[in-house]
């Protein structure tokens, strides 16, 4: 068994960083441990740079046939890795990528994995994996005591970490000639990118977001002009949508939704149901309006306004 | 022709989530008069069937992991109109983690037939890992996809899978395995007629006795290399200070905290 703690280092996925922050903390306690990367693709020459964003290592898998993510190939190329260096620890993040990768690699291997975890904690000599379950309501201490490696995916942009230290990364590049005999069951047909969103809560700075309890045209127009004034971007609960002045999900938040984590997020008719409240874990600062004065929305909150939200976002916005 | 198999899972209504509690003493979950419903992505995957098998011809099988109880998430799954249903229930196949719940099921599907495709929903409500789709595709050395938001037949099954930077298509030989999720399609009503047809279809339990070449080592609880510790419930600390006053006086303290956060913007 190998003293190292890998990471998953996805293309272009800022979990990746959070990763090699978090395990870099864990190496500490553990001792030492390695913190090493794992890099697959058709062209890996940047791979080396996995060392500014923690990486003492980096093992680069590189073949023409990893040029597209195929689920079964990458699959089979990560198990050959593990099999040959063993290491104790191994984290994805839990992106579209990693929550299928993870647990077919999982298969293979027949090891344990915690789903998109909020932390990881090292305690009580083991490694405690936080994974929410029942829609974020419950939040269960998931260990994996004697299968190695013991296997994480994390939830993007949850964990809580310190710059982590930089490092010339050394670099392992891997034989795949294995890989030139190798079929795949998945035929890549294409990839159509997202249209751009011109209302992205994830980044934004100031998010003002609606609950069932914007019911008026008043109300939802106070809500959008407050929203406009602070340069804001507009998010919404679930319930929110049944209202009928949204259609769909691309601006909720929650467990089904996205995440938001900007400086200032304002919550109106919103009660914070465990799948909302998932979602805003991040926002620094949150102003919540609710008429009902045991919300528990403001038990997530800095600041709670018990009122009307018609009245209340109205007043505030015209202060502005 | 198309075979096609649904896992579909027996869960805590989701609606009823806010009122799970944990018992200070044994750090158990109470979940005590909840009452259980098909996991919702997964109608949606026995809508994926029907609309399968009206393109292609076909049968639509059923399966499950559970208590005794699931029989009645089995029976409104072929009233949505599954033609047949198995669910393994026994004690040794209990307290299993995803690894050992795909094993279980994978075995249970090779039990009862001959598949071309294998649909589950991508996500459960209670657990919740999403792992079993993959690790069904392992067990059965079949292709797999998750998070799919589309797909039909088409010389293999045709997927498209959402990606947080946009949508992959792929076709995937048979036979496979699916994650459906609540985007693919919406779920039709159940009628009068299917429910009532629904009682003279196959409904079996079996035990682990009856599935076929298992390993013992690979099932319930001796089969799961991941344990839970404590479970705890999560709820709000935050000291949060209630704004008092008229609702001009509200307005100008909130006006002043989002000032102080985010700085007085310029007039334009
Ligand atoms: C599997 C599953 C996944 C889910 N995923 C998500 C998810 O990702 N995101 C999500 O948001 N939800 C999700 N939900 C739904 C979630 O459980 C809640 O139902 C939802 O978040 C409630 O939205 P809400 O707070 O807007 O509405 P409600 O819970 O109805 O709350 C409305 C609030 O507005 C207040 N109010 C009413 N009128 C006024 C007024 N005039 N002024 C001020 N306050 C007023 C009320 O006091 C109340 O607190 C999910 C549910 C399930 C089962
Ligand atoms: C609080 C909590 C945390 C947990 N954390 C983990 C963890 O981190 N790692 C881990 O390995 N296990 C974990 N588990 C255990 C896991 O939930 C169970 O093993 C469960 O039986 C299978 O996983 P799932 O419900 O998460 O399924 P998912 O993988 O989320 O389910 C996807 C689909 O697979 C099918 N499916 C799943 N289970 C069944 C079934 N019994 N019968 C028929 N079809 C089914 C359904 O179609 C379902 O929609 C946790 C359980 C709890 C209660």
């Amino acid at each position: 068994m190998a003293k190292e703690i890998w990471v998953y280092a996805q293309k272009d996925a800022d979990v990746v960083k959070e990763l090699l922050a978090k395990s870099q903390e864990i190496a500490k306690v553990i001792g030492e441990y390695k913190v090493c990367a794992v890099a697959l693709g058709d062209d890996l020459k940047d791979a080396k740079n996995l060392g500014d964003l923690g990486a003492e290592k980096v093992y680069a898998v590189e073949h023409t046939s990893l040029k597209e993510y195929r689920c079964d190939l990458y699959a089979k190329a990560i198990e050959k890795l593990v099999q040959k260096y063993q290491p104790e620890y191994f984290f994805f993040g839990a992106t579209a990528i990693g929550s299928e990768l993870a647990p077919t690699v999982v298969a293979l291997v027949k090891t344990g994995l915690a789903a998109h975890c909020i932390d990881l904690r090292y305690g009580k000599d083991r490694l405690n994996c936080m994974v929410p379950a029942f829609g974020g309501k419950v939040i269960s201490e998931i260990y994996i005591p004697n299968a190695r490696p013991v296997m994480a995916s994390v939830r993007p942009g949850i964990l809580q970490t310190e710059e982590a230290a930089k490092y010339e990364a050394e670099l392992v590049c891997e034989d795949t000639s294995f890989l030139n005999d190798e079929t795949s069951t998945e035929e890549f047909l294409g990839f159509e990118e997202n249209q751009k969103d011109t209302n992205n809560i994830e980044d934004a700075d100031v998010v003002v977001s609606a609950g069932r309890g914007i019911t008026s045209d008043a109300s939802w127009n106070a809500l959008t002009q407050l929203a406009d004034k602070v340069d804001g971007a507009i998010a919404w609960s679930r319930s929110f949508i049944d209202t009928g002045r949204v259609k769909d999900e691309s601006s909720m938040i929650g467990t089904s939704g996205k995440s938001v984590k900007p400086k200032l997020l304002v919550n109106a008719g919103v009660s914070g149901a465990a799948q909302y409240v998932c979602g805003i874990a991040r926002a620094k600062k949150v102003i919540s309006i609710n008429k009902d004065p045991k919300a528990p929305i403001f038990a997530y909150s800095d600041y709670g306004v018990v009122g009307d939200a018609e009245k209340i976002l109205t007043a505030v916005a015209a202060k502005l | 022709m198309m075979n096609i198999a649904v896992c579909i899972k027996s869960v805590p209504d989701p609606e009823y989530y806010e009122k799970i509690t944990i018992d200070p003493e044994s750090k158990r979950l109470v979940r005590d008069g909840i009452p259980a419903v098909i996991n919702e992505a997964d109608c949606h995957a026995i809508e994926a069937a029907l609309r399968l098998k009206e393109q292609n011809g076909g049968t639509i099988t059923l399966v499950s992991m559970g208590p005794p109880a699931a029989k009645e998430q089995l029976l409104e799954g072929l009233a949505m109109g599954a033609d047949a249903a198995y669910l393994i229930s026994d004690r040794k196949v209990g307290g299993a983690d995803s690894l050992a719940t795909s094993y279980t099921l994978s075995k249970l599907i090779e039990t009862v037939g001959t598949f071309d495709v294998i649909l589950t929903g991508n996500e459960s409500a209670d657990g919740a890992t999403a792992h079993v789709p993959s690790q069904l595709g392992v067990w059965l050395n079949a292709a797999h996809a998750t998070n799919v938001v589309d797909l039909y037949y088409d010389n293999g099954m045709v997927v498209t899978k959402q990606f947080e930077t946009g949508r992959g298509k792929y076709r995937l030989q048979t036979p496979c395995v699916i994650g459906v999720t609540p985007k693919a399609n919406e779920v039709r009503f159940k009628n009068v007629r299917t429910i009532l047809e629904a009682k003279n279809k196959t409904l079996k339990v079996l035990s682990a006795a009856d599935l076929k070449d298992v390993d013992d080592q690979y099932l319930g609880l001796k089969g799961s290399p991941s344990q839970n510790g404590e479970v705890e419930a999560m709820s709000g600390n935050k000291e949060c200070k209630m704004l008092q006053g008229t609702e001009t006086e509200i307005a100008d303290q909130v006006v002043e905290i989002i000032h102080q956060i985010i700085g007085v913007k310029e007039e334009a």
